[in-house]
This record gives structure tokens, C-alpha cells and sequence, in this order.
């Protein structure tokens, strides 16, 4: 079941994303993840995220969710041209774990990794190879993510 | 004179056929398609979440199914799972079990998969491992803190954090930088093996609890 977006307007694929996730938050920030050719680069390039929520083995036992990118923008690997993001259980219910989740694994999809040395309160959602209940992005990966795209 | 130009000649076209031989096997290794870059490389990095996460190792005791030290005997093809155009095989551990330090008995093998290749499209396959994970194969001895995921008779590594080799006496420095792990590769085995069993303790008398495994899974 997806989860209501609380009314967040539609998401424009030339927008800023990291605009649009610093102010809307979560309920955009799972449109962005479950759309396709959402995020466009400066250049011209977008990144398509497959998302897929059926019940079903990682590619490692101890995974809950992954992101997988399939092919690249270019050979330095850094932009994602295509990828997919996975979760485990079927269901993206409306907890902020939830949320952190897709959060989580959607960071990944625009470049952000594991930032366990940065403060959390900068990175949040990216803090550690696990999710919090902090559903957010942090000022660190919102620029990140800016300088990306 | 005409020889030492024909050589010249014969050397420069020599050189132009190298460098296109050296373009085209590039763009094979890069797998271009489409006017995207395929991601074939030797190693794969998975990004993604684990279902835990420790700051302390008596946490990881308590969570983890079994912790037992041991030897990987064999190592072999585990579950495929198949999605779309990337298909993911595990690798599957046979550890021989000489001891468990923590946690429910095990038989004197334990089955463990873990990540293992990926492919896409059906082309040749990348060894694929975790993000700050550690890679483990045959002849590997070490101490291992496995978590029961999927109730098959095979365990997962508890996470990226639940796998110490043995270098020698002592435990062997990875690459890895997680806190904990890097505190954890500073010990000798023998310290280490000492930690969990004050950690059982630990757990046994209820001063330490396991973690919840999230959501609505296993």
C-alpha cells in the first residue's frame, strides 16, 4: 500500500531535488523514488529508479534494502544513469522508519553513501548502514545532492 | 633509406592499430550501450541497509543467532534471486564449526551465504560485495556472529560487522571502518574471544538485550 503524500503537489521532473526534499520532506522525497526519470542532471542525463517493494531474498541475507545501480552516466561511476531500489518487505507503511528507509536507500540512488564519521545531525538519514527513525536528509547531502544535479 | 622509411611507416601503422585494438577492447571492458555505461568491473559495491547496526559488542552478542569460531571448509553457488535484467547468486560458506562462543549451539558445520556475484543481462559475472563488508573464503579461519534470517537451515552474517579473521594470533586488520570493527581488529583473537564471553555473561543476566529485527519482516 502506498502511503499518503499528505497533498504534496506533483513533483516537476526539472525541479531541484534537493529544494524539493528540504522543503516537502519525506512524501516527496518517496515520489522521487517510486517515479521514473525524475532527477535530471544539469546536462542534460537523468537518473531512472525502478523501485520494487515485493516480499523477496536480498543478495545478501542481512539486507533490508539496497540500491543497485544497473548503468552509468559515465565512466567515473559518479551519477546514476539507471538504477533500482529494493526493499525487503512489501510494504512502505507510513512510520518514520519506514520513511527512513526510503530515505536511506533513495540517498543512495543521487550519490550519497554511509556517513558514520560526519555528525548525524548534518547527514540523518545516511548516518549508518542502518535506518534511524530520522526520515530526513541532512544539510550535508542536500548540498551534496545539489552539486550532483 | 627506403628500408628505414618502410620500417618507420610499417612501425607507425603498427602503433595506430594498437591504440584502436587498445579503444575497442576498452569500450568491451566498459560495456557502453546505449549511451550509458554498463557497471562491469571486477568488484561490485552493494549500497543498501542492514537490518542491524552496533555500537557495542556485547549488543551484537546478544543479537546474533550464534557467534562461533571457526574455519570456511568449502565455499560454493547459493540462492539466485533473479530481478529484471540483474540477477544475483550468493555465495555459500561451509564453516566448520570449532566452537561456539555465544548464542544457540550450532552443528559442526554451519551453512552461511552471503553476497556473492552479480550479472546483468546475462553477461559474465561480477564478484559483488557490501559496502564496508569483508570478503571471506576457503581456508579463512575466524570468528563469526551469524543471524538465522530466513529459517532455512542457512545463516547470514548478523551484518558488514559480524565477520573477524584470524591473522595468526592476532585478528586481522581490514579495510573496513566501521568504529566497532576497527576497535574489534586491534585485539588478539584470544582478547576478543574473551570480550564475547564476558558479553554472554552479560546477556545471560539480562543486563544486555538483543535488537528487534525492524519492520514487519523475520
Amino acid at each position: 500500500m502506498r502511503p499518503d503524500h499528505g497533498g504534496a503537489a506533483p513533483v516537476g521532473h526539472d525541479r531541484d531535488l534537493a529544494t524539493v526534499v528540504d522543503v516537502v520532506g519525506p512524501p516527496v522525497l518517496y515520489a522521487l523514488a517510486t517515479d521514473l526519470n525524475i532527477l535530471k542532471y544539469s546536462d542534460g542525463h537523468r537518473t531512472d529508479l525502478n523501485n520494487q517493494y515485493a516480499i523477496g531474498a536480498m543478495p545478501d541475507p542481512g539486507y533490508i534494502g539496497y540500491h543497485d545501480c544497473v548503468y552509468w552516466v559515465s565512466l567515473s561511476r559518479t551519477r546514476c544513469d539507471h538504477g533500482h531500489i529494493r526493499y525487503k518487505n512489501n510494504d512502505l507503511a507510513n512510520t518514520t522508519y519506514e520513511w527512513a528507509l526510503a530515505c536511506h536507500e533513495t540517498g543512495h540512488s543521487v550519490g550519497l553513501r554511509h556517513q558514520g564519521t560526519l555528525s548525524q545531525s548534518t547527514v540523518r538519514c545516511m548516518y549508518n548502514p542502518v535506518p534511524s527513525t530520522d526520515p530526513y536528509v541532512g544539510t550535508h547531502n542536500v548540498a551534496h545532492i545539489n552539486g550532483l544535479y | 633509406m627506403i628500408s628505414v622509411l618502410q620500417n618507420r611507416r610499417g612501425a607507425a601503422i603498427g602503433v595506430f592499430l594498437a591504440a584502436i585494438a587498445l579503444l575497442l577492447a576498452a569500450n568491451a571492458v566498459a560495456g557502453t550501450r546505449t549511451g550509458h555505461v554498463h557497471t562491469q568491473r571486477k568488484v561490485v559495491i552493494l549500497e543498501g541497509s542492514e537490518a542491524f547496526h552496533f555500537e557495542d559488542l556485547p549488543s551484537m552478542v546478544a543479537t546474533s543467532t550464534a557467534v562461533v569460531r571457526g574455519s570456511v571448509v568449502a565455499s560454493s553457488r547459493g540462492k539466485v534471486i533473479d530481478e529484471q535484467e540483474v540477477a544475483y547468486t550468493r555465495k555459500l560458506l561451509d564453516i566448520q564449526v570449532q566452537e561456539t562462543l555465544a548464542g544457540q549451539p550450532t552443528d559442526s558445520h554451519a551453512q552461511v551465504e552471503m553476497a556473492g556475484w552479480r550479472q546483468i543481462d546475462g553477461e559474465a559475472e561480477t564478484e559483488l560485495r557490501l559496502a564496508d563488508g569483508l570478503p571471506v573464503g576457503v581456508g579463512d579461519q575466524g570468528i563469526f556472529f551469524l543471524y538465522d534470517f530466513e529459517h532455512d537451515g542457512r545463516y547470514g552474517m548478523v551484518n558488514t560487522q559480524g565477520v573477524y579473521l584470524a591473522d595468526g594470533a592476532e585478528v586481522r586488520d581490514s579495510n573496513r571502518t566501521d568504529p566497532l570493527v576497527r576497535k574489534l581488529e586491534a585485539l588478539t583473537m584470544a582478547d576478543l574471544n574473551q570480550l564475547i564471553e564476558q558479553a554472554k555473561d552479560a546477556v545471560k543476566a539480562g543486563d544486555v538485550k538483543p535488537q528487534r529485527y525492524p519492520g514487519s519482516g523475520s
